[in-house]
């Protein structure tokens, strides 16, 4: 297993004093902490600043490292010194990582968690809270949604044992929001000693849409309209979530005006939200020397000054 | 499978979920980080969404060193920098529909 140089983990040099190790600590842990650095790595690189600081913040364990330190170098593979017996025992407090400290860690201060006291003592499981991507097509009736994720698991002993993959099939209620926890009882860590499993927390994110943007509970569609069809006035199709269907453009709209289609957004508790279809008029790309011609006839006739306001 | 997005849950059982003391969980209620329906502690019932902040919560005060009038303040700002993001990335979405040809 491979060597873990606390202090370089921390910052700190091997002479530093209690306070400067502490104060290291509240730095990286402040920066790297997951609920405030939601970059990839951050949280890894929090884990590695708790074990070192767990280690380094008691006197006993930090002398207990410094010893062994002597064995080996950050980079190299560590073997504990012949004859090393891992001290254990210890009560840790890091319970959201629980057992989840490198094997360096464990191969010196022995398994973390169960072997601690709550050892056989009947302990509901853990629970579990997991961010659910859900599409919008998926929350327009009572969908069934297949979704998998990992039990951590502990032997007898208490020790840490590889995750379990569990699959499961998620009833995703209808009109269910952005932000909304879908609570599944009994589905989060297995429960020891005959208490209770855990629960498992759904945390919806709603999908981004290819054309649907979301307002509360109404749906946002952009409709890009050619200016001949925003001057004159257009039947046109419209996609929504369910299918296709017809919207009378009135003459004389605008770009950014919004037409109302009525209960074609998405459901909830107060009854279907509305689909709103914000116009967009867009130029042709090219216009070919007759289309020239009748620009030309439309700039001298229409006496229209977009700008007229600047002129005030 | 069952979903339920409803859960009351009244002190002496969220005090169990979260592991918090009770005079802790009612210090956390009085700075405002949950804010359980009823009105006296006896009447208090969480949900999962204040479960969920009470966990953060511990997290924060545990992992940073933090006292809870800290704690408080530090959630509502993450609490802001979220809303404040998925709003952000919200318009920027609309913006460029309106944007690209």
């Amino acid at each position: 297993m491979e060597f873990k140089d606390y202090y370089a983990t921390l910052g700190v040099e091997p002479s530093a004093d209690d306070k400067a190790i502490k104060t290291a600590y509240r730095r990286l842990a402040r920066q790297y902490h997951p609920d405030v650095n939601k970059e990839a790595g951050a949280e890894d690189r929090f884990k590695e600043v708790v074990e070192a600081y767990e280690v380094l913040k008691s006197p006993e364990k930090r002398a207990e490292y410094d010893q062994i330190r002597q064995y080996g170098h950050a980079g190299q593979t560590f073997e504990a010194p012949p004859g090393w017996q891992p001290s254990g025992g210890f009560s840790g407090r890091h319970e959201q990582f629980e057992g989840d400290f490198s094997d360096f860690f464990e191969s010196i201060f022995g398994a973390q968690r169960g072997g601690r006291q709550q050892h056989r003592a009947a302990r509901r499981g853990r629970d579990i809270e997991l961010e659910l991507p859900v599409f919008l097509e998926e929350i327009l009736g009572e969908t069934s949604k297949p979704i998998e994720y990992l039990l951590p698991s502990y032997d007898e002993h208490g020790l840490r044992q590889t995750d379990q993959r569990k699959s499961l099939s998620v009833k995703i209620p209808a009109g269910v929001s952005d932000g909304e926890r879908i609570r599944l009882k009994g589905q989060g860590g297995l429960g020891s000693g005959g208490a209770p499993n855990g629960d498992l927390y759904l945390f919806i994110r709603l999908v981004p849409h290819p054309l649907f943007d979301v307002e509360g509970h109404d749906l946002l569609i952009t409709v890009p309209l050619a200016p001949w069809e925003a001057a004159l006035g257009a039947r046109i199709e419209v996609p929504t979530l369910t299918g296709r269907i017809h919207l009378n453009i009135p003459a004389d709209s605008q770009s950014g005006q919004r037409l109302r289609i009525k209960g074609k957004g998405l459901p909830s508790k107060q009854g279907v939200g509305d689909l709103y279809a914000v116009l967009k008029v867009v130029m042709p790309p090219r216009n070919p020397e007759q289309a020239r011609t009748l620009w030309t006839q439309l700039r001298d006739a229409a006496g229209f000054d977009p700008r007229s306001q600047w002129s005030k | 499978m069952a979903t339920s997005l409803i859960m009351q849950l009244t002190l002496e059982e969220c005090c169990q979920r979260v592991e918090l003391p009770e005079d802790i969980l009612i210090e956390i209620v009085e700075y405002g980080i949950v804010e359980p329906g009823g009105t006296t502690p006896g009447e208090w019932r969480f949900d999962t969404a204040a479960l969920s902040r009470l966990r953060q919560a511990r997290r924060l005060q545990q992992d940073l060193e933090l006292d809870w009038v800290a704690v408080a303040v530090a959630m509502d700002l993450l609490g802001e920098v979220e809303r404040l993001r998925a709003e952000n990335d919200n318009l920027k979405r609309r913006l460029l529909r309106f944007l690209e040809p």
